[in-house]
């Protein structure tokens, strides 16, 4: 056993280190403290959410319901997180190369990695079940003994659905040994988690109250473990007893599916996919639009860069959605008589999100890594190079900024002669922020990166560039001191005329001084 | 074909990673540019393609000042550098489309050209996969195929044959031996002197970003009557 135990200790190890590295942080002291805070930080909105649920049910008068919800809530997350998890830990590692030469038992190897992912499903039901199983058993009576009934709770929840995600990975194995479809994967599960936990929060209204607890109950008959939680943090130790037995049957059947990964595993890792021959299309293309291509490829290409693009244009509009939905944002407090102009500022403020909260141009060197000379020794102008950069920024920002201003425009009750100063000021504010956030890059190219979170997330381009985000509010300010009589409109195209010129004089800086400090980023 | 003119790179301001180097690469020649590891020859490499601006100096690419007109001056070579780190998520095809595109290659040649080079390095059923599942010496091939296809006038190849297996490294010698037997020139560093030996008209010796010696091979080996090996660790030694 000490081998294995060895083992664990191995993969513990490799799990936080590249946590660590995705943080971008070293491996000092105050290095290791950070990815501890980012994880009690992370954990507060969910056991805000454990405590909501609590309350909802108790205000039903079914506090034990709740634990069944969040017994389901947390299965379904543990799903979702285990499967990618288990998708990357067993059959894209790359560490078999070296451990399967040892003399180890195979068992072992399987099941080592799978104590990392029980590690994490636990840690997550920590912050999802257990407070609420602990505040229905407090609320019951049980006192001391509530404490210990939700610990082993929490601790009995994670196998059966680690279970079913290995025979889920076993089933997709086939699909996921190609990177970019385990990639792919990865992004639909991350979806389906946010999905999943903006769900769970949404439903929890008071008009829903009936429907909830009529399908927390069906469900549970369907998931009868969802019951047993509910028995458990009673202070029944038969729903114990019944989780205890599951325990024991998921084992057996973990080991029989973690030996048939490793297996897979092997497999994949020794196999080449057949070699098709396709016919290829040869014809030339723009040398403008290649560039632009490659850096849209970049980002597409790689699901970190591409999760947190989407995340980064889409976070407003789901923010709002959530508002609408949970009831706390309604159209009417928009409609207030005589407070059109509070509509119109909501609308420029979507619309403007995707240029202020993604920094793309501010990333655009160091994106490319290592593979950065590639263009750099291409008979293609500097100039070029960079504007490409801008260019792609722009494209993608834009194309959410307009697609944004017409739904808002088409679902919200505003005047037609709003659309083009809006449109003017937004295609302005896009433009000037993807030229400017190029700077801070040239400035500082970081392009030695292992990790791709590393590039694109926590670095001090991506504060830098929304360091500065707050100083544009003043030009709409200074407008509407200089032009007093000016309205609305009149103050958004005065605004958007004004970073027109500021992006012209950024570009001539760009054009004639950066272009050479561009040149001389060493490869 | 190729001019350096009294190039010098400090990168601290202090040390000289190259120092005042002075060549001349003649259409026609395949040029071997050799020196320990940290001698600058990788360095020197750099300034040649644009990668990193000398600190002196003028660079000239078929008579094309590469600081003055460095789109122009890039037009007349291609490169391969010594590792193979390109933008992965793409299948080889559409790198090699890429590297066409960037140097106008007509769509008429573009297709025999890349069928040619692919099937020559053996890397022709790999075209429609992803870079990234390509071995090190597939990348290798890859850059080289694109490196070919342009039919720039000047190869500049650092450690070229690093991670080729042997019959992808004599198909490279003897393309860059026809590629100078039609007027073209090689430019190119290695470590492996048996190969300089072989198939370089001249030989350029760096060591502490200094030019040790610039001459014929067959002049340098009468001067010292010893091998090129020998005496390489000779000239390098003892500075």
């Amino acid at each position: 056993m000490r081998k294995f135990w060895a083992l664990v200790r191995l993969e513990l190890l490799e799990f936080f280190s590249k946590y660590r590295m995705g943080l971008g942080t070293g491996a000092t002291k105050r290095g290791k403290g950070l990815p501890v805070l980012t994880l009690l930080l992370l954990a507060v909105p969910f056991i805000n959410m454990s405590f909501g649920v609590y309350q909802r049910f108790l205000g039903w008068g079914r506090p034990e319901l709740g634990v069944a919800y969040m017994t389901m809530i947390a299965f379904f997350l543990m799903c979702f997180t285990a499967i990618p998890f288990l998708f990357s830990l067993y059959l894209h590692s790359s560490d078999y190369q070296f451990l399967t030469p040892l003399p180890i038992p195979t068992k072992y190897l399987g099941l080592a990695k799978l104590v990392v992912v029980w590690l994490y499903l636990t840690g997550i039901n920590f912050v999802i079940l257990f407070p609420v199983a602990l505040l229905v058993g407090l609320n019951g009576g049980l006192m001391v003994w509530s404490l210990l009934f939700s610990l082993l709770l929490s601790v009995v929840t994670p196998t059966p659905p680690l279970f079913l995600s290995s025979l889920a990975v076993l089933g997709l194995s086939t699909i996921s040994a190609n990177r970019n479809r385990k990639n792919l994967l990865s992004l639909v599960f991350a979806f389906a988690l946010l999905g999943l936990v903006l769900g769970a929060q949404l439903l929890l209204t008071d008009e829903n109250a009936r429907r909830l607890v009529d399908w927390t109950t069906r469900l549970t008959r369907l998931y009868p473990p969802a019951g047993w939680s509910a028995q458990i943090v009673n202070g029944s130790l038969l729903g114990l007893l019944k989780y205890g037995v599951l325990n024991i049957l998921c084992y057996w059947g973990l080991q029989g599916t973690t030996r048939k990964l490793y297996r897979s595993a092997l497999v994949f890792s020794g196999a080449k996919p057949a070699r098709q021959h396709v016919a290829f299309d040869y014809r030339p293309r723009k040398k403008y639009g290649q560039l632009i291509r490659r850096h849209l490829l970049i980002i597409v290409k790689q699901p970190v860069f591409l999760l947190n693009t989407i995340l980064n244009l889409a976070l407003p509009g789901l923010v709002f959605l959530i508002g609408l939905l949970s009831g706390d944002l309604t159209v009417e407090s928009f409609l207030i008589p005589g407070e059109q102009k509070r509509l119109l500022l909501f609308w420029v403020g979507l619309a403007s999100a995707p240029a202020l909260l993604t920094n793309l141009s501010a990333t655009a060197i160091t994106r490319e890594g290592k593979a950065f000379w590639e263009t750099r020794v291409l008979p293609v102008e500097s100039w070029t190079n960079l504007r490409a950069r801008i260019d792609t920024t722009i494209l993608v920002n834009l194309t959410f900024s307009l697609l944004v201003s017409v739904v808002l425009f088409r679902c919200l009750p505003l005047e037609k002669l709003a659309l083009l100063p809006v449109l003017f000021f937004v295609t302005m504010l896009t433009i000037f922020v993807a030229t400017t956030d190029l700077v801070i890059n040239i400035y500082r190219p970081y392009l030695n990166w292992t990790n791709p979170a590393a590039a694109i997330k926590n670095n001090l381009n991506v504060l830098l560039s929304l360091a500065y985000r707050p100083l544009l509010a003043v030009i709409p300010f200074l407008c509407a001191v200089c032009f007093p009589r000016a309205n609305v409109y009149g103050i958004l195209f005065y605004s958007g005329l004004i970073l027109f010129l500021l992006t012209l004089l950024v570009r001539r800086v760009l054009r004639t001084v950066l272009v050479e400090k561009f040149d001389q980023i060493p490869v | 074909m190729l001019v350096l003119e009294d190039v010098s790179k400090t990168y601290d301001g202090k040390r000289m990673a190259v120092d005042r180097l002075n060549l001349k690469v003649q259409a026609g020649e395949i040029f071997g540019f050799i020196g320990p590891n940290g001698a600058g020859k990788t360095t020197t490499i750099k300034m040649l393609t644009g990668l990193l601006p000398p600190t002196a100096g003028r660079i000239m690419i078929n008579g094309v000042d590469l600081a003055i007109s460095p789109v122009e001056a890039k037009r007349n070579f291609t490169y391969v550098p010594d590792h193979p780190e390109i933008f992965t998520a793409i299948r080889g095809i559409d790198y090699l489309n890429f590297i066409a595109d960037m140097h106008d290659v007509p769509t008429s040649k573009r297709r025999a050209r890349i069928e040619k080079y692919t099937q020559l390095f053996a890397i022709e059923d790999a075209l429609g996969e992803l870079i990234h599942s390509y071995s090190h010496g597939m990348k290798q091939k890859l850059l080289i195929c694109g490196a070919l296809l342009p039919q720039a006038p000047l190869f500049i190849l650092d450690e070229p044959l690093v991670g080729l297996d042997p019959l992808a490294a004599k198909r490279l010698k003897e393309i860059m031996v026809k590629h100078c037997a039609a007027g073209g020139t090689v430019f190119f560093s290695s470590h492996l002197l048996a190969v300089v030996d072989q198939i370089c008209d001249r030989v350029a010796v760096i060591n502490q970003g200094e030019l040790v010696i610039c001459d014929r091979v067959e002049r340098i080996k009468n001067g010292f009557a010893q091998s090129l090996e020998d005496i390489f660790l000779e000239l390098t030694q003892d500075a």
